[in-house]
């Protein structure tokens, strides 16, 4: 376990801490670490600070007035954790994707314009967020069906909004935000199908009380809901049986409103199910994970204060459970007081005192999550039981009537499923459909979901062409173990 | 599919062959995007058409050939004044088929 130590890890010249993930908790947790001497390097694929939440927060304020104000304050205060992370001493690598993490000793892979660098830090906080749940409905592959989050990052990144009829469908507190934001910013929305019930908010209504505590939550969802209805836009709920139709590209959702079949032709289909972490890059390290069934998503065993299975790696953030922004910074400057400490920047009693804040937050803000998850609550999706055209693999192309066939003759992993299908073996490497995909196979079988599993990730988890991987020099000081 | 809510630009790429005007800043499947493309990539197995879907580094469905090199993530990557954007048509047998 031990690497040789190469004096102080606080100083590591690589960086005695990389982050990886610029969103909330990504900025938090650099900033908090930087402040007390700490070497970090901050790593994100994306152009620009912010992560998903706060997508181009900078570049949106300086450049593009209107969208800053129609993207409201949960999007502007974005840009205080910017300013920190910009004024600190943390080195910023933007355009820096990660696509292998090693454990003994620490190494963490990335590549920035094709080329493939390596960092040998002392500590790791993976903070990659989480991304939306797939929605495998028959037609979700056609142009012209997106994520209800990816028309907001359209908005967010480029200033630019949905062209002709837009419908939306789907649950979850961002698909009501999406769908305020692009009728307030002029889009032609010709409905929004929800696939929570009224059965569902009668579900959740006992949850309300506790939920009260963290109440600007319930207000933000009811006021969103107000100023779709008081713009004239269609909401129907309880929408089943989903379908995308089209010929080369969407044309109309067609979906079940108790008997009625209701179809809405529109140029663009957003559709949304709330957010999953994104773990491919815990899975790939090969880290402990946990199924959770309030929400049906796989997240990583986490101590109180983030660390993994693997000592000295930390998740922070929506990729180790969805809690929102908030929460996410919070985790993420948890996770770094940690490891300040550990590195002996600071005392054991400094780091409590200095986390209670964050913790107390933390547990104000997870209140609302008992009811969030109850009336968004996975039991209800529509989604889970595919039809059998419908495709659950988007680069391979493997339909969910593929897959219980491959089942039905003896493939009961997800990986034997992959070798037989090639499922998950495109270039998203799962991240798709592997969600799908464990949950077919434990229907299939009846078998807990958790035992069932999930693809064995390997890496690059990205398509790495061989020469970049070759041209790797061995560079790099050997970390300093964190011990 | 999609429009600019301000409609000034500042540089141009070009996509297939066509000059698609666009502006600093635009990632190059949004560039695409506004260009009404119809579709970015083809699948290997069908010839399925497909495009852009999640716009944050997850889905891969906007590979696309971004100056020559194939497998670009087009929602990662930054426009640049004549750049040039192809569809990626990729055929049963290549590396992600
Ligand atoms: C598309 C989308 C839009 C959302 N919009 C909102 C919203 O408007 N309001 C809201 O309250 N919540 C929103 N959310 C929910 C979101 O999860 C927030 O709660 C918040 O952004 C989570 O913060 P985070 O720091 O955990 O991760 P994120 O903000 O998701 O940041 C993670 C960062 O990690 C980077 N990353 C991921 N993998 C790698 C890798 N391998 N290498 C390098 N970098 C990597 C990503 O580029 C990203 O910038 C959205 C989620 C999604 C998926
Ligand atoms: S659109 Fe999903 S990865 Fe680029």
């Amino acid at each position: 376990m031990t690497g040789p130590r190469a004096g102080n890890p606080a100083k590591n010249p690589d960086a005695a801490i990389v982050v990886i993930g610029s969103g909330p908790a990504g900025m938090a947790a650099s900033h908090a670490a930087a402040e007390y001497g700490v070497s970090v390097v901050l790593l994100d694929e994306q152009p620009a600070l912010g992560g998903q939440i706060y997508r181009n927060v900078e570049m949106t304020k300086r450049e593009r007035p209107d969208d800053y104000d129609l993207l409201g304050v949960d999007y502007q205060e974005g840009r205080h954790l910017a300013d920190r992370v910009k004024a600190s001493a943390v080195r910023y690598i933007c355009g820096a994707t990660v696509w292998n993490i090693e454990t003994d000793p620490l190494a963490v892979y990335y590549s920035v314009n094709g080329q493939a660098r390596k960092l040998a830090p002392t500590a790791v906080i993976i903070a990659t967020g989480a991304m939306e749940r797939s929605v495998p409905i028959p037609g979700w592959t056609l142009p012209g069906v997106m994520g209800a989050g990816a028309a907001q990052v359209m908005l967010k990144s480029s200033g630019m909004i949905p062209e002709g009829r837009v419908a939306i469908a789907g649950a979850g507190p961002l698909l009501l935000l999406v769908a305020d934001q692009l009728s307030r910013a002029g889009c032609n929305l010709v409905g929004v199908a929800e696939t929570t019930s009224y059965a569902d908010y009668i579900r959740a209504a006992p949850l309300l009380p506790r939920a009260m505590r963290a109440s600007s939550y319930l207000k933000k969802g009811l006021g969103l809901r107000f100023s779709l209805m008081r713009r004239g836009v269609r909401l129907l709920s309880g929408a089943k049986n989903m379908r995308a139709e089209g010929d080369r590209k969407f044309e109309r959702l067609v979906f079940n409103c108790g008997r009625r079949e209701v179809a809405l032709d529109a140029d663009l289909l957003l559709m949304h199910e709330g957010v999953v972490p994104n773990v491919q890059l815990s899975r790939q390290m090969g880290l402990e994970h946990e199924w959770y069934d309030r929400q049906d998503y796989w997240r990583p065993v986490l101590s109180k204060w983030g660390e993994t299975s693997r000592k000295g790696v930390f998740v922070a953030g929506d990729g180790g459970g969805i809690d929102g922004a908030t929460v996410a910074a919070h985790n993420g400057t948890i996770a770094s007081l940690k490891i300040v400490q550990h590195l002996g920047c600071i005392s054991e009693s400094e780091r409590n005192r200095r986390a209670e804040k964050s913790f107390r937050e933390k547990k104000k803000h997870e209140q609302v999550r008992p009811m969030l998850d109850t009336l968004f609550g996975p039991p209800r999706y529509a989604f889970q039981s595919p039809a059998r055209e419908t495709i659950i693999c988007r680069c391979s192309e493997v339909t969910a009537g593929e897959i219980s066939d491959a089942i039905a003759a003896g493939c009961h992993t997800p990986d034997s499923l992959k070798s037989k299908c090639r499922s998950g073996m495109g270039a998203c490497q799962g991240r798709m459909c592997g969600l799908s995909v464990s949950t077919i196979i434990s229907r299939a079988l009846e078998m807990p979901i958790d035992q069932v599993g999930y693809y064995n990730i390997r890496s690059p988890i990205i398509p790495l062409p061989l020469c970049e991987l070759a041209a790797l020099e061995e560079e790099g000081t050997p970390s300093s173990a964190y011990e | 599919m999609f429009m600019r809510r301000n409609p000034s630009t500042n540089i141009s790429i070009s996509f297939e062959g066509r000059k698609v005007p666009c502006k600093l800043g635009d990632t190059v499947a949004a560039a695409i995007l506004a260009a009404s493309p119809s579709y970015t990539r083809r699948t290997p197995k069908h010839g399925e058409m497909r495009a852009p879907y999640c716009m944050m580094g997850a889905c891969f469905e906007c590979l696309m050939e971004i100056n020559g090199v194939t497998d670009q993530q087009a929602c990662l990557t930054l426009v640049e004044d004549g750049m040039s954007i192809k569809r990626q048509i990729l055929v049963v047998g290549s590396d992600w088929a």
